[in-house]
């Protein structure tokens, strides 16, 4: 692929994807710098390595599982391996737009999540990913990936009780 | 209220909205790219380093086009090519065969494919030998007479073609395979005789153990860069379309990544050697993807509510841990039945 195609699919690939990758790698590192950081080289990632992109079932997969594998590697460094997670969820931003308390406590609940389960949680219910796109993304067979969407579901419904109990 | 995948997000959503006010990384990612392109520009600029470096890439791609396949793997692909053109028998139809491969003198090398268990007398054996990118292929069946379907005494690719037809109807496979013994028995076929289990076997388990965590050990290549060779691979020798491309699944477990993953989930059923295995002596790491077809919406796993499609089944790379070449490839339309 030249350099001009490269770039123009850059460029809708940041349009389209840009936000969407942020809020998941703030949601799994909990940390507004180091999700921007991840999203940066999530990016540069995909911008060399588009080649191998034709080989790919579609681009969210694709990037998704580039991002995620960009976070677990963050994860990893010296720096974030001493950070209290728990500080930075209490620190969670506010911003401008309006959210109801609910909003707060599911998103709080997700990214409180251990980081196997938390990443199942946001690649399904979060990002919309299918059974075997998640199993493309995170190579794993599909009854590791059942096993970890049940334990999170479990997990999750102990923590938001009330919110379940409405229908459930 | 249900936890759906809808609410979830939206509330999710909702709650990092704030993040719609971080500024974008597209700036920082296009000065990033454009110091990544630099060296590149600076390159061009002498005409003798633009020579060498093309003299480099040029050997580096005549290297890759050589040295992909070992031999071996090579000469498989050349026979089934043969096999094809001559008699008509494609990759589907080989799940009636069982392969094997020897290296003769002089870099030949000899591929037979016999029939499996209780067919290999109606379908005999092909043989094809390949020697400097030129394959000589006969059958054991050549001269017979091939017509009038499964009442030939002899089957070739018109029957195989039937068979093929008549599993993925479903219909029962123990007619033809009923058909096909009937047949062994009617030309006296010489069954050969089972061999004992040698002391040796004793020891097989611990062995195909030792070999495997020996082929773990000697990897120098990511798992992730293998399987990338694997697929690769793969859509080119079998043809697949990017519609078949995008089905693919990766059934191949890496445990190199989960090797640095934290403690939580489900810990691997298998030891780290599992996809390891001494393929002719070259330590190899197995690449296997499935290609298949769910037959309603819900259908998701393989063995459930699958039809079969074009080139559905199961394909087996093995790439070799320490040269990246391919040692050994096989596929598998599973309209046989497998295991």
């Amino acid at each position: 692929m030249n350099r001009e195609s490269r770039q123009e699919w850059l460029d809708q690939a940041l349009g389209r994807w840009e936000k969407p990758m942020l809020r998941l790698c703030y949601a799994y590192l909990g940390d507004v710098s180091l999700a921007e950081d991840a999203v940066q080289e999530t990016f540069f990632k995909a911008w060399k390595k588009y080649d191998a992109f034709r080989w790919e079932a579609d681009e969210k997969t694709w990037l998704t599982r580039i991002a995620i594998n960009t976070c677990k590697d963050l994860l990893r460094s010296a720096w974030a391996r001493n950070t209290d997670r728990s500080v930075e969820l209490d620190a969670l931003p506010e911003g401008t737009a309006a959210f109801e308390e609910q909003d707060d406590t599911v998103t709080r609940a997700v990214m409180s999540l251990p980081p196997k389960l938390k990443e199942v949680t946001l690649l399904h219910w979060y990002q919309g990913l299918t059974l075997e796109e998640m199993g493309r993304a995170l190579r794993l067979p599909r009854s590791t990936i059942n096993y970890r969407l049940k334990k999170a579901k479990t997990i999750l419904k102990q923590e938001l009780e009330e919110w379940y109990h409405e229908d459930d | 209220m249900k936890m759906t995948e809808e609410s979830l997000k939206t509330r999710m959503d909702r709650r990092l909205s704030f993040l719609d006010e971080v500024p974008s990384c597209r700036a920082a990612l296009q000065s990033r790219i454009a110091r990544e392109e630099e060296p590149a520009m600076k390159k061009k600029m002498s005409i003798g380093f633009v020579l060498a470096v093309t003299l480099v890439l040029l050997s580096a791609i005549a290297l890759a086009a050589s040295l992909l396949l070992s031999r071996r793997a090579d000469a498989v692909r050349e026979a089934d090519r043969a096999l094809e053109k001559k008699y008509g028998i494609t990759a589907e139809m080989h799940t009636f065969f069982s392969r094997e491969e020897e290296e003769l003198e002089e870099g030949a090398v000899r591929v037979r494919y016999t029939g499996v268990e209780g067919m290999e007398v109606v379908l005999g054996t092909y043989t094809a030998l390949v020697r400097d990118h030129r394959t000589e292929v006969s059958w054991s069946h050549d001269g017979e007479d091939t017509s009038h379907g499964y009442e030939a005494e002899a089957w070739g690719a018109e029957q195989l073609k039937q068979m093929l037809a008549d599993s993925q109807q479903e219909r029962p496979r123990q007619a033809y395979m009923d058909r096909a013994r009937a047949i062994a028995l009617s030309r006296s076929a010489l069954q050969p005789e089972t061999q004992a289990p040698s002391a040796a076997d004793e020891h097989y388990g611990e062995r195909r153990e030792a070999e495997k965590t020996a082929a773990l050990k000697a990897r120098r290549i990511p798992e992730e860069e293998m399987i990338r060779t694997g697929k690769a691979f793969i859509v080119q020798n079998y043809g697949l379309n990017e519609e078949q491309t995008g089905r693919l699944e990766l059934y191949t477990q890496s445990f190199e990544t989960q090797r640095t993953e934290g403690a939580a989930g489900s810990a691997p059923s298998d030891g780290e050697n599992t996809w390891y295995e001494m393929i002719n002596g070259k330590p190899c790491f197995q690449v296997e993807y499935l290609l298949y077809t769910p037959s309603g919406a819900n259908g998701t796993d393989p063995g459930e509510g699958l039809r079969h499609a074009e080139m559905d089944g199961f394909y087996n790379v093995f790439v070799n841990v320490e040269t990246g070449e391919i040692e050994e490839f096989e596929y598998n339309s599973a309209l046989a039945g497998i295991g």
